[in-house]
């Protein structure tokens, strides 16, 4: 199922021109980073709260 | 030898190529590229300025182009003979960008006289595609074609292993169990030189380093030994997001389904057909010059 998504996420980046195209990989860019960002923010969140007195300023 | 050219992002391989270079060259060209969806190229010019500190007898010129048109007709040049030929694999885009930049690179070799060029070209990076041994070695071809001898400093340094996600979301304090660093080298690692019919240089490396990130702590340009992925990463180079398609289709695409070998075979085949084209159009722009098309897709350069 992974496979055949990213296989129609790619197929339609094939057929877009030159701008779109940079917008497109832009957007899912932005998109996967936002999800990394959450998941990130939330890990550092619960380390931070295991960890007080190592990661105090 | 008195100048060689690099191409500059900024991050730590390409600024250990450019350490590496200012032993051996008085004159050091550092080429940095923007196009399409690349931003904050200014965050190479933060290594620049350490590398001036640190090698004040070497001069260091830090240029920018843009290569946008470039990068679009590497792109798109008979595309959908491409694409039928090679698919998905037209969204190389790595693979393309970087060989627009070595086209940007050649032309301005080729006008300024300068015979040597280098790039932190390294096999363990993980931007694989466009680093692959294979294409490194059509990329001196090209080069070669034209009389300028190309050369991968760093091309055998080792990827970082004592990283671990703790350091990648800013939180090294809490790293526990950090794995270890991996063993000093004994002796140098090969860079990748080719001779083109000429002497080739001899890098300066220091002993004992085996990622670019320890060449240059052990320089004194950088304060800490590795730091690819972390936010401190981020700081020292461009940011670009272009690479999201082609990380998709090779890794979870392509790869699970086809493996690696049969990736490299294709991805070499579709990058010698890029280059063959490109190499025409630069018998064309030497031939006639402003007059050609590759002149009208050279951007200009910036700053």
């Amino acid at each position: 199922m992974k496979r055949i998504l990213i296989f129609v996420v790619c197929l339609f980046a094939l057929l877009l021109p030159w701008r779109l195209r940079v917008l497109y990989s832009d957007a899912i860019g932005w998109f996967l980073q936002a999800v990394y960002w959450l998941r990130f923010s939330l890990l550092r969140t619960i380390l931070r709260q295991l960890h007080p007195e190592k990661t105090r300023e | 030898m008195s100048e060689i050219a690099i191409l500059y992002s900024g991050g730590t391989d390409s600024t250990a190529a450019a350490a590496l270079a200012a032993g051996a060259f008085p004159e050091v060209k550092l080429l940095t590229f923007r196009h399409s969806g690349h931003a904050r190229i200014e965050n190479s010019a933060r290594n620049v300025r350490r590398l001036r500190d640190r090698f004040p007898d070497t001069r260091f010129a830090h240029e920018y182009y843009d290569i946008d048109r470039l990068y679009r007709y590497v792109t798109y040049a008979e595309y959908w003979k491409h694409v039928k030929r090679y698919g998905l694999f037209n969204l190389a885009t790595c693979l393309f960008c970087r060989l627009a930049m070595h086209t940007r690179a050649l032309v301005y070799c080729i006008e300024n006289g300068i015979e040597h060029i280098a790039d932190g070209a390294n096999v363990n990076s993980t931007n694989f595609n466009e680093q692959m041994v294979e294409v490194v070695s059509e990329i001196q071809k090209l080069y070669c074609h034209f009389g300028i001898t190309y050369s991968a400093p760093v091309y055998h340094y080792d990827f970082p292993t004592d990283i671990d996600w703790f350091h990648k979301l800013g939180l090294s304090e809490i790293s526990r169990g950090r794995p270890e660093p991996a063993a000093p080298r004994e002796g140098r690692p090969p860079a990748l030189r080719f001779c083109c019919g000429r002497t080739s240089w001899d890098p300066d490396q220091p002993e004992g380093a085996s990622t670019t990130g320890e060449i240059l702590t052990k320089f004194g340009i950088l304060d800490q030994d590795n730091v690819k992925g972390t936010p401190a990463d981020r700081e020292i180079q461009p940011r670009c997001f272009q690479l999201v398609l082609l990380n998709l289709f090779a890794v979870g695409y392509y790869l699970p389904g086809f493996g690696l070998e049969r990736y490299r075979h294709i991805a070499h085949r579709l990058l010698k057909d890029k280059i063959t084209l490109i190499a025409r159009e630069v018998e064309r722009y030497l031939e006639k010059d402003k007059r050609s098309r590759l002149a009208r897709w050279m951007g200009p350069r910036l700053g």
